[in-house]
C-alpha cells in the first residue's frame, strides 16, 4: 500500500470513496490551508471557523464522486470552502468586517499593488493599511487574498469563484487600483 | 486541536452514516441545465430558418427595379421580426442557460454568444433545407397566429404603393393581365416591350406571379419587371389548393427536364462510338 503521505489527493479520493477513514488524510492535509483562507476571508471566531471548516469536510466528503480530475483537487475543496464560506457569511446577515490579516499577510497584498520603496512607509502604519484593506469590498479582497496571499494562479481562481478568466483578470486590476486609493486616503503611500 | 476537529468530523461521518453522493443525484441539475439549453437551441434554429424562409425570396433583381429607397422600404415592412427576436432570443437565454452549466463559468461571452449563434445558425439551414420550417410554419398559422406574422415575407404581394404587387392572374391580354389579389382586390397589370418577364413559362390564367413596377392609376400597376411567386407562397388564397397543385406541378415537370439535360453525361473525348447495324 503506498505511503499516504505520498499519496496523491486523487489516490487519496479514490481510497475514501471506499473507505471514510481515508478521508482523514485528506483533512489531515488541507485543514490548515483551508482554516487560514477562512480566517482571511472572514471575521469569524476561532469557533466559528471550525464550525465551517465541519461543514466544509462533510460536504466534500458527500460531494466526492463530483470530483473531476480534470482540474486539482485543493482548486475544487477551495471552491467549496468559499461557498460554504459565503453561505455562512449570509446566515449571519453581516458583512464581513474585518479580515485576520497578520501584519506579513497586509504587506504582502499591500506590496502586490505598489512600489517596493514606499514599503518602508507604510510598514509605519499598520492600523491604516488594515483599514486600507477593509476597505476594499468582499470581491476584491477575496480576490487579492486568492492571488497574493494563497498565490493561486489565474485559472485556479476562476475555478474557486466560478467566474470567466476575463473577470479574473480585470478584479485582479481594479482591486489593485482601489487597494492604492486606499493606501493614498489613509495617508500610507 | 485540528487533530480532535478531524476526529469529530470522522466520528459525524460513521455516526450519521455519511456517504458520498451518487454522480446523478449530484449533477441531475447540470444536465436540466443542459437538456434546456438543447431546447433553447432547436427554438432557435427554427425561428431561425422561418427567417431564412421569409429572407430568401428576396432577389437581387428587385434592387435593380425598386432602387435602394423603396427596396429598402419593402424590406422593412416585410421583415420576418417575430422571428429574427425569437431567434435573438434564443441566442441570449442560450448563453445564461450555458452559463449556469458546471463549467460555463470557464468560457467567455463571445465564445458562448459564438457557440449558440453558430448552432442555430447550422441546425437552422438544416432546418430549411429539410423544409421542415414550412410544415411548422404552416402549423403555426394554422393554429391561429396571424398568418402575416407567420409569413410577413408574403406581405410582399401587397405593396403597390412601394412598387410590389402579386397574385393569381385571371385574364391575360395583349397589353395587359388582370390579377387578383389575396385580399380579393382585382389589379390590372399594364406591361411592354420594355417589360422583362422572367417566367419559366408562357403566362397564362391561375399562373401565381409577383410584380414589381409602379402605381399607375386606380387599381392599375405597370409592370417593370414580372417572375414567378415563391414556390410557397402565397397560401392564403381561397383557391390555393388547386392553384398551387396545377402551378407547382407544371413547374416542377420544368424544373426536372432542364434539371436531367443539365446532368446528363457527354461521352469522353476518346470514347469510340460502338459500331451501328
Amino acid at each position: 500500500m503506498t505511503n499516504s503521505n505520498e499519496s496523491t489527493d486523487k489516490e487519496l479520493v479514490e481510497s475514501a470513496k471506499a473507505n471514510p477513514d481515508a478521508f482523514g488524510l485528506i483533512m489531515d492535509r488541507y485543514w490548515h490551508r483551508l482554516f487560514c483562507y477562512t480566517r482571511r476571508l472572514t471575521y469569524f471566531s476561532q469557533e466559528d471557523i471550525e464550525d465551517v471548516m465541519q461543514e466544509v469536510f462533510i460536504k466534500v466528503y458527500r460531494f466526492l464522486n463530483d470530483y473531476d480530475d480534470s482540474f486539482a483537487f485543493s482548486t475544487w475543496i477551495y471552491q467549496i470552502t468559499r461557498n460554504t464560506v459565503i453561505d455562512e457569511i449570509r446566515k449571519k446577515k453581516a458583512r464581513p468586517q474585518a479580515m485576520q490579516l497578520d501584519t506579513e499577510e497586509m504587506m504582502t497584498v499591500l506590496r502586490s499593488s505598489m512600489d517596493v520603496e514606499k514599503e518602508v512607509h507604510a510598514k509605519e502604519s499598520m492600523t491604516n493599511l488594515q483599514k486600507a484593506i477593509e476597505g476594499l469590498p468582499f470581491k476584491y479582497r477575496e480576490i487579492l487574498t486568492l492571488r497574493f496571499l494563497e498565490e493561486k494562479d489565474y485559472n485556479e481562481i476562476m475555478d474557486i469563484m466560478q467566474i470567466p478568466k476575463g473577470t479574473v483578470a480585470s478584479l485582479i486590476n481594479r482591486g489593485r487600483k482601489m487597494l492604492l486609493e486606499e493606501a493614498h486616503k489613509y495617508d500610507i503611500i | 486541536m485540528q487533530k480532535d476537529s478531524i476526529k469529530n468530523i470522522m466520528e459525524t461521518i460513521k455516526k450519521d452514516h455519511i456517504t458520498p453522493k451518487t454522480i446523478f443525484q449530484i449533477r441531475w441539475k447540470s444536465y436540466v441545465f443542459w437538456f434546456v439549453w438543447g431546447c433553447i437551441m432547436i427554438l432557435g434554429a427554427i425561428s431561425f430558418s422561418l427567417m431564412i424562409l421569409n429572407v430568401l425570396d428576396v432577389r437581387p433583381e428587385f434592387f435593380h427595379h425598386l432602387g435602394i429607397g423603396r427596396y429598402m422600404r419593402v424590406l422593412f415592412v416585410t421583415a420576418p421580426y417575430l422571428w429574427f427576436f425569437l431567434a435573438l432570443t434564443a441566442v441570449v437565454s442560450g448563453f445564461f442557460t450555458f452559463r449556469k452549466t458546471r463549467r460555463g463559468y470557464r468560457y467567455s461571452m463571445l465564445f458562448v454568444s459564438s457557440i449558440s449563434v453558430l448552432v442555430i445558425t447550422l441546425f437552422g439551414a438544416v432546418v430549411h433545407m429539410s423544409k421542415v420550417n414550412d410544415h411548422i410554419g404552416k402549423g403555426i398559422a394554422n393554429g391561429g397566429v396571424p398568418r402575416n406574422m407567420v409569413f410577413p415575407a408574403e406581405g410582399r404581394l401587397g405593396q403597390p404603393d412601394h412598387g410590389m404587387l402579386g397574385g393569381r392572374v385571371a385574364e391575360v391580354m395583349e397589353d395587359r393581365l388582370i390579377i387578383e389579389h389575396p385580399n380579393g382586390d382585382q389589379w390590372t397589370i399594364m406591361f411592354d416591350d420594355q417589360t422583362q418577364i422572367d417566367l419559366p413559362y408562357t403566362i397564362s390564367e391561375d399562373a401565381m406571379i409577383e410584380v414589381v413596377g409602379e402605381l399607375s392609376g386606380d387599381n392599375i400597376f405597370y409592370a417593370k419587371f414580372i417572375r414567378p411567386l415563391p414556390e410557397r407562397m402565397p397560401r392564403s388564397f381561397e383557391e390555393e389548393k388547386n392553384m398551387e397543385g396545377d402551378f407547382h406541378d407544371e413547374r416542377s415537370k420544368r424544373r426536372d427536364a432542364i434539371t436531367n439535360e443539365k446532368i446528363m453525361p457527354l461521352p469522353p473525348q476518346d470514347s469510340v462510338m460502338p459500331p451501328t447495324e
